[in-house]
């Protein structure tokens, strides 16, 4: 096998907190490869989103170490493209201005590529509007452009689609499926929808509930090109029972977690 | 069907009644909480209420309910602002108040934007000016008047020291709140893009923090006015303030409510300015 694209080795995170230390991350470790498409699910407060906020080099970890490419992550930086789940764009800026303001070169250059990626999402048309005048779909879309649009060696994305609704949702995962099989890159994806974990990786790892940890690590052996038909198939469904099963154990330790303070 | 939904008591469905009917009734309630109301119907009622007003007062003049010393009629006090005008003496006044309260005002707004994104943006800027900022706040302007005269004597600069006192601290403040209020997401995005922090503040904290900003000077501009007249009052030898003070030794009241009705105006005007420049200024930020 290749070096990995991504390695994350023996992380930990610990918060402190007013009643003490708060174990975030507990020794994870897992690799992920050139163009492979991995998702991180688990319940929440897991600390998924903080494993995403390591990698972007946006918060720093207690030990361990995170490398892209063999070298170690120390800050954050344009080899790694980031898509949050809300304020993802500057409202001040149109959907084009937006896009420009990741890249650099000449007037005509970032023109032209923001144009690019705005067509890629399917959103040239929208290029002069606000984020006020875009639906919550249409912002993602253009967040998504803009992670593109510097091309960057690996792509994270938090729960980009977690504030929409479920039919916006679908939508937006039958997009990202389609982009990313015509252009092929190396993505982290952080959810706690399983639908969304199934349909669109190449691997799924599931947490487990605070602190922590890698529980599984699904490989999603399904045929690309995948289409929404994909959602009613017997093999979909088969791996979700399975990561229904891993999540769900989880979620009830989160509860017992919960209710035990 | 229309009158018998009029009739139909709060609540109470009325199936078979038009659309327009029903929606008719909703907008009819004036004591509805929160309840929408026509523009037109709120142009009327402002209007009623000023009429209101200023025909109390013309009544209150008219059947002589205090002596003409005290409350000259609305009459009066308008043939009076038109003599002042023809004399030349309101302009003057109105220039000069005017020209000061511009040049305090943008003296604090200089000083105060920088640092107050400044402390917004770092916490350690906020240790090292927030506490004594904050302090310095409660003191009040008015107590600083006698020493700002024996520092800065009674010219120009002691207006303009005076405005500033009264405006810099409370525009620092307000000012790092407009910035700690926008989302940490926004300036995580561009660190994510490779920025630095002194791109990071330009690019992305002021244009965020900009309409919030715009906002702080507006509603800060209203409460310099109180300064620069209590200035003008104390020791000036013109504006509208002194203008007030002198009418005061005459008795000439109706000098008095002309000088104090063209300082609202002045301010009302100064301030739909800058409402109308910052809603031009960031369409983005309505809704």
């Amino acid at each position: 096998m290749d070096a990995p694209k991504l390695s994350v080795q023996g992380l930990h995170k610990v918060f402190e907190d007013r009643s003490g230390d708060v174990v975030a991350l507990d020794g994870l470790e897992f690799e992920i490869a050139e163009k492979e498409f991995v998702t991180v699910i688990g319940t929440s407060g897991c600390g998924k989103s903080t494993l995403l906020s390591i990698v972007a080099g946006l918060e720093e970890e207690t030990s361990g170490v995170v490398l892209i490419d063999g070298e170690p992550v120390l800050e954050p930086g344009r080899d790694r493209g980031v898509v949050f789940q809300s304020y993802t764009l500057f409202p001040w800026l149109t959907a084009q201005k937006n896009v420009e303001f990741a890249l650099g070169g000449s007037g005509r250059e970032r023109r032209e590529v923001a144009r690019e990626h705005l067509k890629l999402v399917g959103l040239e048309r929208f290029a002069d509007s606000y984020p006020s005048q875009l639906s919550g779909g249409m912002r993602q879309r253009v967040a998504i452009a803009r992670a593109l649009s510097y091309k960057p060696e690996v792509l994270l994305m938090d729960e980009p689609f977690g504030a929409l609704d479920a039919q916006t949702r679908q939508l937006m995962q039958e997009l990202l499926t389609k982009i990313w099989e015509e252009h092929r890159l190396t993505v982290m994806f952080v959810t706690h929808d399983i639908d969304e974990a199934v349909f669109l990786s190449d691997r799924v790892l599931v947490m487990t509930a605070r602190p922590g940890r890698i529980k599984e690590d699904i490989s999603i052996s399904i045929d690309r090109p995948r289409t929404f038909e994909l959602l009613s198939t017997p093999e979909f469904f088969e791996y979700k029972s399975r990561l229904l099963t891993a999540v769900r154990d989880e979620s009830l330790r989160t509860a017992e977690q919960l209710e035990a303070r | 069907m229309a009158e018998v939904a009029d009739q139909a008591p709060a609540g109470t469905p009325s199936p078979g009644a038009p659309a327009g009917a029903r929606k008719g009734r909703r907008r009819g309630r004036l004591l509805r909480i929160f309840n929408p109301i026509e523009p037109r119907t709120y142009l009327i009622i402002a209007i009623i209420s000023f009429a209101a007003l200023l025909g109390g007062w013309w009544l209150a003049a008219a059947v002589d309910l205090a002596n003409d010393v005290f409350l000259p009629s609305p009459a009066e006090v308008w043939n009076d602002a038109v003599d002042l005008a023809r004399e030349g003496t309101l302009w003057d006044d109105a220039r000069t108040s005017f020209i000061r309260i511009t040049i305090g005002f943008a003296i604090s707004t200089v000083m105060a934007v920088p640092i107050g994104i400044m402390i917004g943006s770092f916490r350690a800027a906020e240790a090292a000016i927030e506490p004594t900022v904050g302090f310095i706040r409660y003191m009040p302007a008015v107590a600083f008047v006698p020493l700002t005269i024996v520092w800065v004597g009674v010219d120009e600069s002691q207006k303009w020291l005076l405005i500033w006192i009264g405006t810099f601290f409370q525009q620092v403040l307000l000012v790092m709140d407009n910035v700690k209020r926008q989302p940490r997401e926004y300036v995580d995005i561009g660190r994510t893009l490779g920025m630095k922090e002194h791109t990071l503040l330009r690019r992305i904290v002021l244009p965020a923090s900009a309409p919030g900003i715009w906002d702080t000077l507006r509603i800060t501009l209203g409460w310099a006015w109180t300064w620069l007249v209590v200035a003008e009052l104390i020791a000036a030898s013109d504006g509208l303030g002194h203008r007030i003070t002198t009418a005061q030794r005459f008795f000439q009241t109706e000098t008095i409510f002309v000088g104090i009705l063209v300082i609202g105006i002045l301010g009302l005007i100064m301030d739909q300015v800058m409402k109308v420049a910052g809603k031009r200024l960031f369409r983005w930020a309505e809704e």
